[in-house]
């Protein structure tokens, strides 16, 4: 059955599978918990009840996210053992504490006040209340911290010497923490998921005001939701540029395959928009380019020279076609997303921010396309650090374990059949709770047992007797 | 070079810590998956959720930590063990996340009547549980080792031994969800989880006589390398 395949290829396609299909949920959940903290906040400073009902429907969404960040999360922890056992071996002194320390200062602190987070506003009293939610917000941060860091180490290794059975050990954990490409990645990864919860979040206001403009938790979420991209948006495109010139310092041929330059270009490189990259050929094909303006980008000089993967052994190349389209999806979506939030601001001018129809059906639209980029950059900078585990250093072939295809073909099959069956059960619930507006009243995740007895669906008007405002 | 076995002796007792708690605290919550099937009614099952909900999430935290710290502190006993315990590892995943969804989703469905969540809670607690018992015996009759690689197939862990750890820590699990149910639930839930953990602490007595007459003759199926690494986390 799995004849055609090697194991090594099988493993990598499950990887980038659950890997896939996990990230797109803590992208989610670190932009939502902190969203959630915002909004309590401002419900603690203001009174208005708005913000707290927002706070009681988001949080219903954000409980199903997390679950299913969790579970899918798990997998990740266990897979570099099951699939990757090499690279764990090899690598597991230097990567394992860093995850050790997400376990210890990021889960422990999310599984700790979650609990209170969902079910605890009428039992602890709102300050209390406010600090685990605001101790959740950290957790998800921190996770993202130390998984960042993982990730940019392999990417960027430093600080680390190798023992006689060949295994990086850290010489300096400062140095292995910090690494050189970990800050780009940490505020290009944080700014990523801030933007994707904006456009659900906005698409979600915009859906609603298109039926009915005067909603005021739509109305509230949407405009909140606008601001945070007009604001960020620019930010996130000038931090990308600073990440690419990182990459193109420590992997330039990371960025060779992003702009399909095959060839070097001593004076000047031609940014090329569109084209088809033929890898066996070495060359794109039908380019559609602007003279000398990759030189102005990566180098700041129109002449300035660019070296291509001419200069790199064939044998390192890593797959250009794969990198050069997700890397202009990526890109393409972080200016339509600045081109929503100027939109906004425009409509938002003309005092018609709740009115422009235009602007609803866009950000609406734009409701996934948050997740798309996250999921096409990581893509790219992973796809980009091929053929290499740890880059440079570490080939991917060496990595794998020592197990037969069968066996990781038939656990590939089974995670793909359960992440559709399970996760998109899950999106149908979020989308089904989207699908209704906040209701004045709103109240959070089922948790009383007398309450929850008489229904199953959680319809917010019946139960709004026992709104969470107390 | 003391120094570096007492780091060892410290990480050996920080997973060992780990798994310990996580045996127990998720060992109560696995096994209310385990007994669902013996609690049909909706407001019965709602209640028995709704006791681990705030908690599980915190529960199975600790299960990561033990992965996360293997690798850390001992990566050459993780790079060896997963490979050889890799289908009952995939199937405790598989089962983990069935059961680990239906927490949020069964509050979910708009079916009314019976609800499609439940057996997925159960038949993944059934799963998870399972496995690790399996793994447990598994690391206990010892793996087939080569140089710093796992050599074994990726059928090697199933021996009758290794199925007999497994349901043995059914019978745990389901002893610990039941009394769980005893601590946290009252009235008729309270009364049945009572007579239920009477009857699963001689079946666990039973279990553990089993596993232990057992145990002697497990390492003898695999003479290679019954390994200190395997020992390490068990």
């Amino acid at each position: 059955m799995f004849e055609g395949f090697d194991a090594v290829t099988l493993a990598r396609a499950q990887f980038a599978f659950t890997m896939s299909f996990h990230i797109v949920f803590p992208a989610f959940s670190i932009g939502l918990a902190s969203y959630l903290a915002v909004l309590e906040a401002l419900w603690l400073w203001t009174g208005r009840d708005v913000f707290i009902n927002l706070f009681q429907y988001w949080l219903k969404i954000f409980a199903v996210a997390f679950g299913m960040g969790v579970v899918s999360g798990i997998v990740m922890s266990y897979q570099f053992g099951t699939n990757w056992s090499a690279f764990s071996d090899k690598t597991g002194p230097v990567v394992g504490p860093l995850m050790a320390y997400e376990v210890l200062t990021a889960f422990f602190l999310e599984a700790g006040f979650l609990g209170v987070m969902l079910f605890g506003l009428k039992r602890v009293g709102r300050r209390l209340h406010f600090f685990a939610t605001l101790m959740v917000a950290i957790g998800t941060l921190i996770s993202a911290f130390w998984i960042l860091s993982a990730n940019s180490w392999m990417q960027t290794p430093a600080g680390y010497v190798v023992n006689a059975e060949g295994q990086f050990v850290a010489a300096s954990w400062l140095n292995v923490i910090f690494n050189p490409s970990f800050p780009y990645r940490l505020v290009h990864m944080v700014l990523a998921a801030y933007l994707t919860t904006a456009l659900v979040v906005g698409a979600v206001g915009a859906f609603h005001l298109q039926r009915d403009s005067h909603l005021a938790g739509p109305r509230v979420m949407f405009s909140m939701a606008m601001w945070m991209a007009t604001l960020v948006a620019p930010i996130q495109i000038l931090a990308g540029d600073q990440h690419g010139l990182n990459t193109l310092q420590h992997q330039p041929a990371k960025v060779m395959a992003m702009e399909g330059h095959y060839q070097s270009h001593k004076d000047g490189a031609p940014l090329i928009l569109f084209g088809l990259p033929d890898q066996a050929a070495g060359k794109v094909r039908f380019p559609i380019e602007i003279p000398k303006l990759s030189s102005l980008i990566l180098k700041h000089s129109l002449d300035g020279p660019l070296a291509g993967l001419d200069t790199v052994p064939r044998e390192n190349w890593p797959p250009v076609p794969i990198i050069f389209w997700s890397f202009r999806i990526m890109v393409g979506i972080g200016f339509l997303i600045m081109g929503l939030g100027l939109f906004s601001l425009f409509e938002r001018w003309r005092g018609k921010l709740y009115q422009s129809r235009l602007l609803h059906a866009c950000a609406t639209a734009m409701g996934p396309a948050g997740f798309v980029a996250v999921l096409a950059g990581w893509i790219t900078t992973e796809t980009g650090r091929q053929p290499f585990t740890v880059y440079g250093l570490l080939r991917t072939a060496d990595s794998a374990s020592p197990l037969a295809a069968p066996a990781v073909g038939s656990s590939l099959i089974a995670f793909v059949i359960v992440y559709f069956a399970v996760f998109s059960a899950g999106i149908i619930y979020i989308l089904r709770l989207m699908a209704q507006p906040p209701h004045p009243g709103e109240h959070g995740p089922p948790s009383h047992v007398p309450a929850r007895a008489a229904g199953i669906t959680p319809v917010a008007a019946a139960a709004s007797a026992e709104g969470a405002v107390g | 070079m003391s120094v570096a076995i007492d780091l060892a002796m410290i990480w050996a007792f920080i997973i060992a810590f780990a798994v310990f708690v996580y045996v127990v605290m998720d060992g109560f919550d696995l096994g209310l998956g385990i007994l669902f099937p013996l609690f049909p009614n909706k407001a019965d099952r709602d209640v028995i959720m709704n006791s681990v909900a705030p908690v599980w999430d915190g529960n199975e935290t600790w299960l990561v930590l033990g992965g996360g710290g293997l690798m850390a502190a001992f990566p050459l006993a993780y790079a060896v063990l997963m490979p050889a315990l890799y289908t009952p590892m995939i199937a405790m995943l598989v089962g983990l996340i069935f059961r680990g969804v239906a927490f949020e989703f069964r509050w979910r469905t708009t079916r009314s009547g019976r609800n499609r969540w439940d057996p997925a809670f159960a038949g993944g607690s059934l799963l998870a549980a399972l496995a690790q018992g399996v793994a447990l015996g598994a690391i206990l009759q010892g793996v087939h080792v080569e140089g710093r690689h796992y050599a074994g197939g990726w059928w090697d862990w199933l021996t009758p031994f290794s199925v007999l750890t497994g349901l043995c820590l059914l019978v745990g699990y389901a002893l610990l969800g039941a009394t769980w149910l005893v601590m946290k639930t009252e009235g008729e839930v309270r009364d049945r989880a009572y007579r239920l953990s009477w009857a699963l602490v001689f079946a666990m007595l039973g279990a553990i006589g089993a596993v232990s007459i057992a145990t002697p003759h497990s390492s003898a199926l695999n003479t290679r390398s019954a390994g200190s690494h395997g020992r390490m986390s068990s």
